[in-house]
């Protein structure tokens, strides 16, 4: 179709073809994604990058005829608005010039840059005699990926100032930027065209988007997205969660005491209230918390003694708090208080026991040191029984599966997104 | 308009919503303490904490 002219890559040594030699001044590497000044016969390289070049729908160098003319695809590049994304991709004819063909959201556009620019200011513009009213708010374009050759020096990281223009099913799209503004004409084309024209594999079916005004550049148009939906309805199922958990778990019965507890010995069987579950089930939850506790831990062992059956469920917990000195400064670790939560717990009356341990680190200290010396001999432990605990843990779990749906549905929506 | 997408998360969304309200209910959660935890070692027959600084 048109003279092509071999280069090599000067960052990755990839064999390269210039495809519209002469028009091009800019190639980005299908191999490894430097961009290249294609401009002079010597090939510079502009800037350097040693990762893979992107995908794209459409690869430079394919071929296809439309509208009666044979393009080449000879550049390509992906561009976002905010977090609308789409790829663009330059055609090349050398007897009918430069064309576009947008892909945005599995539709396709043919787009053909203006010379006859529309005139008007940024609510409507009039082009050969119609009036063409803005769509959306104007906004800044990015180029977030670029591979191919270009008639204008580009890169990715560029960015432009975009607005779009509508009637009936024509689109006027005005991107400005370093000095000087263009104007492409944007018609709605059929994805069997393109593919069949680009002999792309088989694409699956599409569900053509109800009729709608034809904006691919604009952020807020595009086909029904039920991803936003699925994020609300995961919140809205948290806070009923969290309203049903609060009422469940209800009602509230609480008993509170303190132990003394030894260092190197275990003092045991010391009771700190009686608490009543009248609910089927209720959870449990006990509250230990010290507040003289220098690198020393406290064990706790906790029986729930059903008053009426004798038997009791077991619970363990700990108070500990260390500090010291190291070449990197001092350092405190551990902490004086510490929940337990009993789950299950049969409707009834219960008395709570305590079996209680002190320990030093990083050894108990010596009868010496205890006493009027330097440390107390008993640490002591405050402990609050309280029935109807909300079971924090089950919330986050269920926020993660409920939020994991939406966010793996969105992370292949861009995946997908990424591979035009 | 429901998606098939949106209709299984649905679905879904009322499977963990039923199920979390099921274990409130009945007072179950796999985060109960029952068990001493695991961070620390037991040393001559004797459960042995200490700082994990370094």
């Amino acid at each position: 179709m048109t003279a092509v002219r071999a280069i090599t890559c000067p960052q990755c040594g990839g064999a390269l073809e210039v495809r519209a030699a002469g028009f091009s001044v800019n190639l980005a590497c299908l191999h490894c994604g430097s961009l290249l000044d294609v401009s002079r016969p010597e090939v510079a390289l502009i800037e350097a990058h040693d990762t893979a070049a992107a995908r794209f729908r459409l690869k430079p160098g394919m071929r296809g005829a439309l509208f009666d003319v044979e393009w080449e695809v000879v550049g390509a590049l992906r561009r976002s608005e905010g977090s609308y994304r789409w790829a663009e991709f330059l055609l090349f004819n050398p007897y009918a010039g430069y064309r576009w063909l947008i892909l945005s959201e599995g539709e396709w556009q043919f787009g053909t840059m203006l010379l006859d620019l529309p005139q008007g200011d940024d609510d409507t513009v009039t082009w050969r005699g119609k009036r063409y009213a803005r769509h959306e708010e104007p906004g800044t374009v990015r180029i977030t990926a670029v591979l191919g050759e270009f008639y204008w020096r580009i890169r990715k990281g560029d960015e432009v100032a975009s607005a779009v223009f509508e009637r009936g099913g024509i689109v006027l799209s005005r991107e400005g930027g370093g000095g000087e503004v263009n104007w492409t004409e944007l018609v709605e084309i059929d994805v069997d065209t393109v593919e069949q024209a680009f002999g792309l594999s088989a694409p699956k079916p599409r569900r053509r988007a109800a009729a709608q005004p034809f904006a691919p550049f604009a952020a807020t148009e595009r086909r029904e997205n039920d991803i936003p939906m699925m994020f609300a309805i995961a919140l809205g199922a948290l806070f009923v969660l969290l309203l049903a958990m609060v009422l469940i778990a209800g009602p509230v019965d609480s008993a509170s005491g303190s132990v003394n507890a030894p260092y190197a010995v275990t003092r045991e069987g010391m009771k700190i209230g009686t608490i009543s579950v009248r609910r089927p089930h209720q959870f449990v939850k006990v509250k230990a918390s010290a507040e003289q506790l220098t690198n020393t831990w406290v064990d706790l062992d906790y029986s729930l003694v059903d008053r009426a059956t004798g038997q009791s469920i077991d619970g363990y917990g700990i108070v500990e708090q260390y500090s010291g000195t190291d070449s990197d400064g001092s350092w405190t670790e551990g902490s004086r208080s510490d929940t337990t939560v009993f789950g299950q717990v049969p409707r009834g009356t219960y008395d709570l026991y305590v079996d209680a341990a002190a320990h030093g680190w990083p050894s108990d200290p010596t009868a010496a040191e205890l006493g009027w010396y330097s440390l107390p001999t008993t640490i002591t432990v405050a402990v609050r029984a309280e029935t109807g605990a909300i079971p924090w843990g089950n919330w986050w779990t269920a926020a993660f599966l409920l939020f994991l749906f939406p966010s793996l549905a969105l992370w292949r929506q861009m995946r997908k997104e990424r591979e035009w | 308009m429901v998606t098939v997408r949106l209709a299984i998360f649905l679905f879904w969304a009322t499977m963990i919503l039923a199920g979390a309200i099921s274990a409130s209910y009945y007072a179950w959660s796999p985060y109960s303490d029952e068990e001493r935890s695991a961070s620390g070692g037991r040393s001559g027959g004797a459960f042995v904490r200490g700082p994990t600084h370094k």
